[in-house]
């Protein structure tokens, strides 16, 4: 298993990162690109020295930067399979994944390479030089190379994306099985929602440096935060509360918000936590009587406190219900008239546990 | 494929034209001198005794071991240092960059007044080799410094953007599987630059070959110590023409042979940067 953590900076961009992940198990690191995926992949393979980390592998401690240790990448024992692929362009498919069994007899070589090959089901590109491979074919040799030292851990960064549409569906499940044969954590990287659901066991959802959110894949719903629809930050509704109760199984918890509890999809272990939550407008949905019976997690009684139409199509409400700032949400004018809504009348705030984005 | 009209009217642009003439002028230049100094050489009636007088070989000599080692040495010392500027990032690089380059610009005649006032019985490294009775001016041990004065950036260059166009990643690799940096060097960066660090000692072997300047101030013109053949020439001059003229087709062979080497090396496709 492996555990550790890692605070990097590179200019303005701070990354802010921690995994926790046991043999057989997948972790996936999801997000848009320039949320700091690869460069997380960087920083555990070493190609990158980080700044601030702690980072333990199977019981060894591989780096501490708070007591000075930092392992050498070559005794790390981490299988890395690289975006490009790189396989080395000088040499056979066979000299490549034989490329880190030193002290291995010839014949242990010929026959971890075999059986490599047979296992991938890619005997006859045994010989063959790399500039002759597709892309497909260079997925399968790269990823021979990096287990066969049998890794401590083994680390992905896009294994799909060079990948046309029909292989990648044939390949993440051959992928998926060796990975299960392995038994070993794995950590992938991908902006593909897809290969998430198809070989993670575990997310985190990056953005910008930091996990916005984080869960067992499955219990997991699509992350709100999506590459195509940022969150509209000068809208946002912004929350302060203390963790009261944890669910870790459901990967949910309960957090009071001035007297007012809320369900948040993530296990926070450390109770009375203080919390920031970030809901956006958009995310809540009104309703104008008693609200019972859904599968909606968080319904709030609140009274509407102001009205505003904001031109001929859109009003503004603000809604107070307890939380110790006004809720201002804007409805379609259509919708409004329909409900008939007249100020100082209670209402419903519907909010689904997994719109709230804790910080 | 459609071909655009204008393509097929065979017309040529008065742009097209406006490069052609000085084309065409510029290898007349070029060419016409080499022609005339070929066809003079082959027709001047001493060619043959030239070529195998004592001069001729004791110039040929001195000019291979002088050059080969000068190539030996650049090789070693500057692999390990074109790999450093190519890679790491440190204060003062800059500096160190335009140190390296610096012979490009530098008029060999001075650079060999340079290294005799270093290496000369007065200069300050001179001095201590002298207290052991070893005086390097005027030596072929000079010769060789002279050359790799000149004719180390060329390879120091070349190794440099070879090791610099390799992607980072492939080193990286090789350390994730277990290498150590200096296998990783050798088995992964070295071959992978391969290419530009011949092309680079082919290159300063040429310069090492060619060199006059640095040399005839530093060591000399002595035949059969520190005379080359590119010395000899000038030398060839007050004893006859005919004799120059045959000294330099040798060295115009010689430098057609490495201009072949360097254009096979350039579309040798196994050798490819990465």
């Amino acid at each position: 298993m492996s555990v550790g953590w890692i605070k990097h900076s590179i200019g303005s961009f701070e990354l802010d990162y921690k995994w926790d992940v046991s043999n057989g198990e997948t972790l996936a690191l999801f997000g848009p690109s320039g949320s700091g995926k690869s460069l997380t992949l960087n920083l555990l393979s070493g190609f990158i020295t980080p700044q601030n980390a702690y980072f333990e592998l199977d019981g060894t401690l591989l780096v501490d930067t708070s007591k000075g240790v930092y392992q050498p990448i070559e005794k790390r024992d981490i299988g890395y399979v690289p975006q490009e692929y790189n396989l080395f362009p000088h040499l056979s498919v066979e000299k490549n994944i034989e490329y880190g069994l030193f002290n291995w007899t010839e014949f242990q070589k010929n026959t971890r390479v075999s059986e490599l090959l047979h296992w991938l089901r890619i005997e006859d590109l045994r010989f063959r030089s790399p500039e002759t491979l597709s892309a497909g074919q260079k997925q399968r040799v790269a990823f021979a190379r990096s287990i066969a030292r049998k890794p401590k851990l083994l680390l992905l960064d896009e294994p799909f994306a060079n990948l046309d549409e029909s292989l990648r569906n044939v390949l993440r499940q051959k992928l998926r099985e060796e990975i299960i044969e392995l038994s070993i954590p794995v950590i992938f990287v991908s902006h593909d929602w897809s290969d998430v659901e198809a070989l993670a066991h575990q997310v985190s959802v990056l953005s910008q440096g930091t996990i916005v959110d984080e869960g067992i894949v499955g219990k997991f719903h699509k992350p709100m935060i999506e590459p195509s629809r940022p969150l509209a930050s000068e809208n946002r509704i912004m929350l302060y509360g203390n963790v009261t109760q944890t669910d870790r199984d459901g990967h949910l918890s309960t957090c009071s918000v001035n007297g007012v509890s809320l369900v948040v999809r993530q296990s926070i272990v450390n109770t009375g936590k203080e919390l920031s939550l970030i809901v956006d407008p958009r995310d809540i949905s009104l309703s104008f009587d008693r609200f019972v019976n859904s599968t909606i997690e968080n319904v709030l009684e609140g009274r509407i406190t102001g009205l505003a139409n904001l031109d001929t199509l859109q009003t503004e409400l603000t809604i107070d219900c307890g939380l110790g700032t006004d809720i201002n949400i804007i409805v379609a004018r259509q919708l409004f008239d329909r409900c008939g809504v007249k100020a100082d009348q209670p209402v419903w705030v519907l909010v689904r546990a997994h719109d709230i984005r804790v910080k | 494929m459609r071909v655009p009209n204008v393509v097929q009217t065979g017309k040529q642009s008065p742009f097209f034209i406006a490069g052609f003439i000085p084309t065409v002028l510029y290898l007349s230049f070029i060419g016409l001198p080499l022609v005339g100094l070929v066809f003079k050489a082959i027709t001047s009636k001493g060619l043959i005794d030239a070529l195998t007088g004592s001069l001729v070989i004791d110039a040929m000599l001195v000019t291979l071991v002088s050059s080969l080692t000068t190539v030996v040495i650049i090789f070693i010392v500057g692999t390990p240092l074109a790999y450093v500027i190519a890679r790491a990032q440190f204060p003062g690089k800059r500096i160190v960059d335009i140190t390296i380059e610096f012979p490009l610009v530098l008029p060999p005649t001075v650079a060999g007044l340079g290294l005799l006032m270093v290496f000369g019985s007065d200069g300050f490294i001179g001095k201590v080799f002298s207290f052991f009775g070893i005086d390097i001016p005027f030596t072929i041990v000079a010769v060789i410094l002279a050359q790799t004065f000149v004719a180390a950036p060329f390879y120091i260059r070349s190794a440099r953007i070879g090791f610099e166009s390799i992607n980072p990643m492939y080193e990286h690799l090789s350390r994730t599987l277990g290498r150590s940096k200096l296998f990783t060097f050798w088995h992964v960066s070295f071959p992978l630059a391969l290419r530009s660090i011949i092309a680079g000692l082919t290159l300063a072997w040429a310069r090492a070959i060619s060199e006059v300047g640095a040399t005839i101030v530093f060591a000399g013109n002595f035949p059969g110590r520190t005379q080359t053949l590119s010395l000899s020439v000038i030398a060839g001059l007050e004893i006859s023409l005919s004799f120059a003229l045959a000294v330099s087709l040798l060295l115009i062979s010689i430098a057609v042979g490495i201009l072949v080497v360097i254009n096979i090396i350039a579309n040798q496709t196994k050798w490819r940067s990465y």
